[in-house]
């Protein structure tokens, strides 16, 4: 069939649909003059920024529609680049409509030329990329963590190594490259082992990757030239265990710590050394000055003293049990067949133990001399429970039985003298003393140490 | 790498005299393409990428070195010695205007006079001063530009082959002109519009133009003005040109008046 002259009149002349075209296109549109004041704008244009075309045509800038950042950018790397190279694609703006509200827009801009060279006028196209903009800054900020957190990574002076299941390098920092003299690209590849040699340590990567492995179990382990190191091995479990992990590697060097330990231990042996030979001095001091009973007591007493320090140097000066001291005691009482005790587990700081050694001396001669420990078939049971509220505080028992009757002491000697003041100072607490005719009994309550 | 690698230096034209052309923030030395080669014929002329810009070495660009712009201005110190060079005509633009300036208050015996064009020691208001800008709004220009991060990285430009020839070339011209490293562009940008080097302008000694443009967005009429009233032995020219690079927008114009300058007895 044959196209009649009335069917090509009801198609939009070229010219129509252009200017269709321009206006309702999905794009802002704009002409300028080489200095960027409009010629033209579309409707889209207009709307996006919120002015009436009038506002725009012959009276404003391109730049004017743009934040200042923009405007400057414009201005300082657009506008050259539209002279130099006559285009520009894909650069970000916002627009900022008259309202303050603002618009991300993609803008590509071509300088046209006349017959003499010369600029005649610039096209602009603007594409709202309000959810591309959105897209992009989070990627943006998923970049800047990455890269931040790298930077510490990077920055660090552990060696930090990401190692394949298979034990062979993957990644390797600049930490590590200082503490072990070997490049990233010398290491990458290599067995762990065989870059990280461990001494006395055979296996160590082996034994210590595993999938199920978690933060906070570390080893000690020093390098063939020395360096001491702390040694953590982690599965990096990116994938819910889809497949076997690859383990980050961290090496601290910890040799200054170490070295640092060594000095005070050798110092703490010194002054150890040092308080025995102090206690040597005042117990011939004693011998000297002292005659009678006095001095058999003051000796027993210093001997009591000392035995506690022995303990306390032992520990390296760390809490020591109660069960320990106890054995002391009992000891002192004649063995286990005199004197028996049994408690919880529980831990005095140096003070505490020093001074409760002190009051066990006391009540152990007391008993020996006056008390159930003067006679065979005497025997004394201490025994201590969590008492209170939660069990927050310890009572203990002293209690003395086959023995003759306890009378209160005529005159309040030394031996009660000082018990009482000890638990009263070192554990707030008030000792209670019962004479009775099984034999003495003795308690106290203090507070429980707080681990 | 030598100082001329590394600032891709390029040495044209013939002449006594020699003019020395500075780019300023966001391009490269191909901005002066309309106005050094008119120079060519009675000059020696040296163009420059600013280090961290065009082409010019980016690994040379140490952050710390060029936290400030002295170590911009040492850079083109160090073209003037390393190619002999006396009684130089600098010629820089916006931040390279400030750059030629910090140079030539070190070094005045190197220089003979300076031409700066559209320049701003400060690019921020600070009470009678109006360098145009709140802080900011200059600071929201990092943040801008980092959202231009891909327009700025070379290897993200989008291919145009095949498209129309209002496009020429189509591959190379991939947006190739005025780019650098993104990270440079930013810090390099913190550096150009968040420095304030008005105290050191009184200090410069070697005579100096100020071209300025009478409609620039970018650095106002009264900087030019406070440019001239601050700058010892200068002359301050207002250019009825639109824009902040009137080499590019108005060559001829600017040719002119560095011509008329460079005419002018040096006293």
């Amino acid at each position: 069939m044959a196209v009649t002259a009335a069917d090509r009149d009801s198609l939009p002349q070229l010219e129509e649909l252009a200017a269709e075209l321009l206006e309702d296109a999905p794009c802002g549109i704009a002409v300028t003059d080489p200095d960027g004041r409009f010629l033209i704008a579309n409707r889209i244009l207009c709307r996006w920024v919120g002015r009436c075309r009038d506002d725009l045509v012959e009276k404003a800038r391109l730049g004017d529609l743009l934040t200042v950042p923009g405007r400057i950018f414009l201005e300082a790397h657009v506008a050259p680049m539209l002279r130099l190279q006559g285009f520009v694609r894909e650069i970000a703006f916002q627009l900022v409509r008259e309202d303050g509200g603002t618009r991300p827009v993609l803008l590509n801009a071509v300088v046209r030329r006349g017959a003499d060279d010369r600029i005649e006028r610039i096209d602009w196209t603007l594409f709202d990329a309000t959810e591309r903009a959105g897209y992009e800054a989070s990627l943006r900020e998923a970049r800047s963590e990455a890269e931040e957190l790298a930077a510490i990574v990077r920055c660090s002076p552990d060696g930090v190594i990401r190692v394949g299941p298979e034990g062979l390098v993957r990644r390797w920092n600049r930490g590590a490259e200082r503490l072990l003299g070997l490049s990233a690209d010398a290491a990458r590849s290599r067995q762990i082992e065989s870059v990280v040699r461990l001494s006395r340590a055979e296996g160590w990567f082996a034994e210590h990757a595993r999938p199920d492995a978690v933060a906070g179990l570390q080893f000690a382990a020093a390098l063939e030239d020395g360096t001491d190191l702390e040694v953590q091995v982690l599965p990096v479990n990116e994938n819910g265990g889809l497949s076997d992990p690859d383990y980050s590697v961290v090496l601290r060097d910890v040799s200054a710590r170490r070295s640092a330990e060594r000095q005070l231990h050798l110092i703490m042996g010194e002054l150890n050394h040092r308080v025995k030979n102090v206690l040597s001095v005042v117990l011939s001091i004693a011998r000297q000055s002292l005659t009678g009973p006095e001095a058999a007591e003051f000796k027993a007493r210093m001997h009591a003293l000392s035995q506690a320090q022995d303990l306390l140097i032992g520990m390296d000066w760390r809490n020591i049990g109660l069960h320990d001291l106890m054995e002391l005691t009992a000891a002192e009482a004649g063995g286990a067949d005199r004197m028996s005790y049994r408690g919880p587990p529980l831990d005095l700081s140096p003070k505490r133990a020093t001074n409760m050694a002190l009051a066990l001396h006391e009540l152990a001669t007391n008993a020996l001399k006056y008390g159930a420990l003067s006679v065979p078939e005497g025997r004394v049971l201490v025994t201590w429970e969590a008492v209170g509220e939660e069990g927050g505080r310890i009572r203990l028992s002293w209690i003395e039985r086959g023995g003759p009757p306890a009378r209160p002491p005529a005159r309040r000697g030394f031996g009660t003298r000082m018990i009482e003041a000890v638990f009263a100072a070192e554990f707030e607490a008030e000792v209670r003393f019962d004479f009775e005719e099984q034999g003495l009994s003795c308690s106290f309550e203090f507070e429980a140490p707080v681990d | 790498m030598s100082v001329l690698e590394r600032n891709r230096v390029t040495v044209t034209g013939q002449g006594a005299r020699v003019l020395l052309f500075a780019h300023g923030f966001g391009c490269d030395q191909a901005m002066w393409r309309q106005v050094a080669p008119e120079f060519e014929t009675d000059h020696r002329v040296v163009l420059y990428d600013l280090t961290g810009a065009g082409g010019s070495d980016l690994g040379a660009y140490d952050f710390a070195r060029y936290r400030s712009l002295d170590g911009h201005a040492e850079d083109m110190i160090e073209i003037c010695e390393a190619l002999g060079l006396e009684r130089v005509v600098a010629v820089g633009h916006s931040v390279s205007a400030i750059i030629a300036a910090l140079a030539a208050i070190r070094r005045p015996d190197l220089f003979d006079r300076l031409v700066l064009l559209s320049p701003s020691p400060c690019f921020m208001n600070d009470g009678a001063y109006r360098g145009g800008f709140e802080r900011a709004e200059l600071e929201g220009l990092i943040a801008f530009m980092d959202e231009n991060y891909l327009g700025w990285s070379t290897q993200l430009a989008p291919t145009i082959a095949g498209q129309d020839g209002d496009e020429p070339g189509a591959v190379e011209l991939t947006q190739s002109f005025c780019r650098t490293d993104p990270r440079i562009a930013q810090h390099f940008g913190r550096v150009t519009f968040l420095s304030d080097r008005r105290a050191d302008m009184p200090n410069l000694e070697v005579p100096a133009l100020i071209v300025q443009c009478a409609d620039d967005a970018l650095a106002p009429v009264g900087v030019g003005e406070w440019m001239h009233a601050s700058i010892p032995r200068s002359a301050l020219e207002v250019v009825d040109v639109s824009g902040h690079c009137p080499h590019l927008t108005a060559p001829d114009v600017t040719v002119r008046a560095i011509r008329a300058y460079l005419g002018r007895d040096g006293s």
